[in-house]
């Protein structure tokens, strides 16, 4: 049997997707605080059609997925595809990564897979990570509910692993996105930075720098990208197929930018702890309330492309309370980190 | 563009909304139960019979009816009693679409809420005082799925299973919440505006009136 040497740590949070569970397994098994890792980066980027209908979609180019949501630490992916045909059904790769000490990340569809809650009922692209192979089964971590740490056989893992994930109308957000034997590979590729308070001062300001700064046509980034992406989704005319394809963008795209502001507030909790400096605090209670606007706009829009409740009034207003929450974030952000550079 | 309209929903009096006022001595709170159920909007408990009726979430889950109480039930959470809403067919929950609630005019100091949330949810409930004067109240829940307390709620029910459109998931457990939202003025409240957020729901309702606030008013000790 080809495993790792340890049981993967469960890690998941209420605000996040497979996409930080997994990675954040990854982090913790080679020894690093995935909240200090992931946590640390803060901001909006998005360009317009690019994305894929999977539950970790994130962007990140021209980064990788680990480098774009760990921009402050060395931590770097690259996707693999292997081949079917290969020696082994293919899983000769992730054998061979976890004989190097790697625990691959693959990308499966959660109809086959007998412990998720869509197992022979729904599509849906999700992650997990593989922790060991032997002659009939996979041993498999997913953190996300309801959790499973276990041995799948290799016919169920091979079908979630390949499987074309077909269009389903029973989750429009995230089939028709086909797993296509993929995995990723995620290391911490040098030394990791010494978290302390100079370097939580700068990821602040960095943060703030990034949210602050003008916006391109390509790209949307920042307050001013994501204030124009909003006015663009509240000028939409509803029950349109273009307008339907924005709603499935946005549940989509907003998951993980959602994950990282919870994610976020998490962070500036503990260095508020660690440091005493309760501007610290106070920044992370508004971050979260960021986090939360999510919700207001994710779920208006989910529930007008699966429900038809066409609510555009709605949909705007939580959009000027996200940002108007976002403004006074960074206010907050900023102040903290003032706070910070005088406490210590 | 289409649009649903936001007509303010108001057919019950305050009277018809008080179920239960308990007095209980001076030195106690008092707690007014109130009605929710001409407001009941939204599925989101199910029983095997009807999976696929269930609208808490945008995914069709629900909570398992079985595990939760009886349509009109007395219950009592953490010492605050509240009346299950009577629910139907059509609904069992009031799903939060800016809703207002008249309420029996009178000084309270809580608002106590059993909730749930498709995710976290925090937003503005307003309360409405005879003065005129509305003030805007935060009120956060967390989410019905992960079972965590993002802000600092007691678990009203936990249960075992969620349902799904198609079948019920063991070992999947679900939360709703007791969540609360202080009432700091001191005025006579009329009426409550429930959030415009279609993540958030209510499934009953209880204010609380303070022991000191209470004889302020005159309350014999």
């Amino acid at each position: 049997m080809t495993r790792t040497a340890q049981q993967p740590t469960l890690w998941t949070r209420d605000l996040g997707s497979c996409l930080h569970a997994t990675l954040a397994t990854v982090l913790l098994h080679d020894g690093h605080d995935p909240v200090t890792v992931l946590g640390a980066p803060w901001e909006f980027r998005r360009r317009p059609g690019d994305w894929t209908s999977e539950e970790y979609y994130f962007f990140a180019a021209p980064d990788s997925l680990a480098k774009r949501l760990a921009l402050f630490h060395p931590f770097e992916s690259a996707w693999h595809r292997s081949d079917a045909s290969a020696p082994g059904d293919g899983l000769d790769e992730l054998r061979n990564a976890l004989a190097a000490g790697v625990l691959p990340i693959a990308a499966v569809d959660n109809f086959h897979l007998p412990f998720r809650p869509a197992f022979h009922d729904v599509h849906a692209a999700h992650l997990l990570v593989v922790c060991g192979i032997t002659a009939s089964e996979v041993l498999v971590s997913d953190a996300q509910p309801p959790g499973f740490q276990g041995a799948i056989p290799i016919p169920d893992f091979l079908a979630a692993w390949g499987s074309p994930n077909p269009r389903d109308d029973a989750d429009v957000f995230f089939s028709a996105s086909p797993s296509n034997r993929r995995w990723l590979q995620a290391r911490m590729r040098g030394p990791v930075p010494e978290p302390d308070a100079g370097w939580v001062g700068q990821v602040l300001r960095d943060n703030l720098t990034r949210y602050r700064q003008g916006s391109t046509e390509e790209t949307q980034t920042g307050m001013a990208g994501l204030r124009r992406y909003l006015d663009e989704l509240c000028a939409l005319t509803p029950g349109t197929e273009a307008t339907d394809e924005a709603l499935s963008e946005l549940y989509v795209i907003s998951w993980n930018i959602q994950a990282q502001a919870g994610l976020h507030a998490e962070f500036l909790r503990r260095q508020g702890e660690k440091w005493r400096v309760l501007e610290l605090a106070e920044a992370a209670a508004g971050v979260d309330a960021v986090a939360h606007g999510w919700t207001g706009v994710r779920m208006t829009g989910a529930h007008a492309r699966v429900w038809g409740r066409q609510r555009f009034d709605e949909l705007r207003a939580h959009s000027t309370e996200l940002v108007r929450r976002l403004d006074i974030a960074l206010d907050q952000v900023e102040r903290a980190a003032d706070a910070l550079s005088k406490a210590t | 563009m289409s649009q649903i309209s936001s007509n303010t929903i108001r057919t019950h009096t305050p009277s018809d909304r008080l179920l239960d006022r308990l007095h209980g001595k001076a030195s106690a709170p008092e707690f007014c139960l109130i009605s929710i159920d001409d407001l009941l909007n939204n599925r989101a408990t199910t029983s095997t019979e009807d999976l696929d009726s269930g609208r808490l979430n945008a995914w069709g889950n629900s909570f398992p009816a079985e595990e939760l109480p009886a349509p009109g039930a007395r219950i009592e959470i953490a010492g605050i009693p509240f009346a299950w809403a009577r629910s139907h067919a059509e609904g069992d929950n009031v799903r939060c679409e800016g809703q207002v609630i008249e309420i029996p005019p009178g000084q309270y100091d809580w608002i106590y809420l059993l909730a749930a949330s498709e995710r976290r949810s925090e937003n503005t409930l307003w309360a409405h005082y005879a003065d005129g004067t509305a003030d805007p109240l935060r009120l956060g829940v967390s989410d019905f799925l992960d079972g965590t307390p993002a802000f600092g709620e007691l678990p009203a029910f936990s249960t075992e299973r969620m349902h799904y459109p198609h079948h019920v998931q063991q070992g999947l457990p679900t939360t709703m919440w007791l969540s609360r939202v202080g009432m700091p003025r001191r005025g006579r409240a009329t009426a409550l505006r429930l959030p415009r957020c279609v993540a958030l729901h209510v499934f009953a309702l209880t204010l609380l009136t303070g022991i000191d606030v209470r004889l302020a008013d005159g309350a014999a000790r």
